[in-house]
């Protein structure tokens, strides 16, 4: 059995990133305030639609997608809903790094598919660099935006 | 209640360089926009020879990759459209004032790599760039404008390497926050 690539490893670390979005929303989404809860549904959806296509094109690769972890005590507590949003923020930085992560192995090597993984890439960090910024918005307006999301 | 326990990683304000970790992986070197450990690309901006290596005392830069400059001139005019855009809503504001000073640190990071290549004055730090003249723009065109800056620096990195690849997909993303803020 061959080791993992970088670029396998960084495509199932983007993987493993959605994955806790998924948990994540899950356990922040009864924290938060009635006008925030369909902006949380929809996040988690757009991650519960990228980990099952990511999951999908990996295991199509030949290689066995990472499972989610049982639970995830780094994402606790969620006191309110202040709480909740600021873990929304969290897990959008999270999967942002993550996809940047892959852009970066993508553009370090030749192997075949790093050309559709760049795109799958650039569309998972905008994502989520966007949702980020739009929960930041409603915790601090004038710190909503990072200049290098991801990073 | 007091969340301050709360795992949680403020963004305030433009950075510069940070470093670039996976997801529970080890740190990485990351580019470093005013300084030493900057990427190199040939000329053309593609080529195994980004990763982290040093060109020789003795040979003159290369010239820039066309990207890199395009992106400066991108960046440049975006950020004199936001300074001649003097009006709004305050909601509007609050996101002008964010776009224009992460433009600056594009701006900024992209000059710094920039400062590795080879400069077409004779002079060039005694040569600053002559300003651009600005056009106030409602809060839709600059969105449009942001929209576009985004799928442009998309498109640049796309064909770039490595960690200069990376910077201008983050640009993009923060071009994207941009455009849905001002939506």
């Amino acid at each position: 059995m061959t080791a993992p690539t970088p670029l396998d490893t960084a495509w199932q670390a983007a993987l493993a990133a959605e994955h806790q979005a998924v948990f994540g929303y899950s356990l922040l989404g009864p924290r938060l305030n009635a006008s925030d809860r369909p902006r949380a549904v929809a996040c988690s959806d757009a991650h519960e639609a990228l980990r099952d296509a990511t999951q999908a094109a990996i295991a199509r690769t030949g290689l066995v997608p990472v499972p989610p972890e049982a639970d995830y005590p780094a994402l606790y507590p969620v006191a309110d809903a202040t709480a909740a949003r600021r873990l929304a923020v969290r897990l959008e930085d999270d999967c942002a790094s993550a996809w940047r992560y892959l852009y970066l192995r993508a553009a370090s090597t030749n192997a075949a598919r790093a050309r559709s993984q760049r795109a799958v890439a650039q569309q998972g960090l905008d994502a989520s660099a966007v949702r980020a910024a739009q929960w930041r918005q409603l915790i601090s307006p004038t710190q909503a935006t990072t200049p290098f999301p991801g990073a | 209640m007091d969340d301050s326990t709360t795992p949680w990683r403020p963004q305030p304000g433009p950075r510069h360089a940070s470093p670039d970790r996976p997801p529970g992986g080890t740190s990485r070197r990351w580019f470093l926009a005013g300084g030493a450990a900057v990427v190199l690309a040939a000329g053309g901006g593609v080529g195994a020879d980004f990763l982290l290596t040093k060109r020789p005392s003795d040979q003159p830069p290369p010239a820039p990759p066309d990207a890199l400059l395009a992106a400066a001139e991108t960046e440049r005019a975006l950020i004199a459209d936001l300074d001649a855009t003097t009006g709004g809503a305050p909601a509007v504001r609050q996101v002008i004032s964010q776009a224009r000073a992460n433009h600056a640190a594009h701006l900024s990071a992209l000059r710094g790599l920039l400062a590795d290549y080879r400069t077409p004055s004779p002079t060039p730090s005694t040569s600053p760039t002559p300003p651009v003249r600005g056009t106030p723009r409602t809060a839709a065109q600059l969105r449009t404008a942001e929209q576009r800056a985004s799928a442009t620096a998309a498109q640049r990195a796309s064909a770039l390497e490595g960690t200069m690849a990376a910077l201008f997909a983050s640009i993009a993303a923060c071009e994207a926050t941009h455009a849905a803020l001002l939506a």
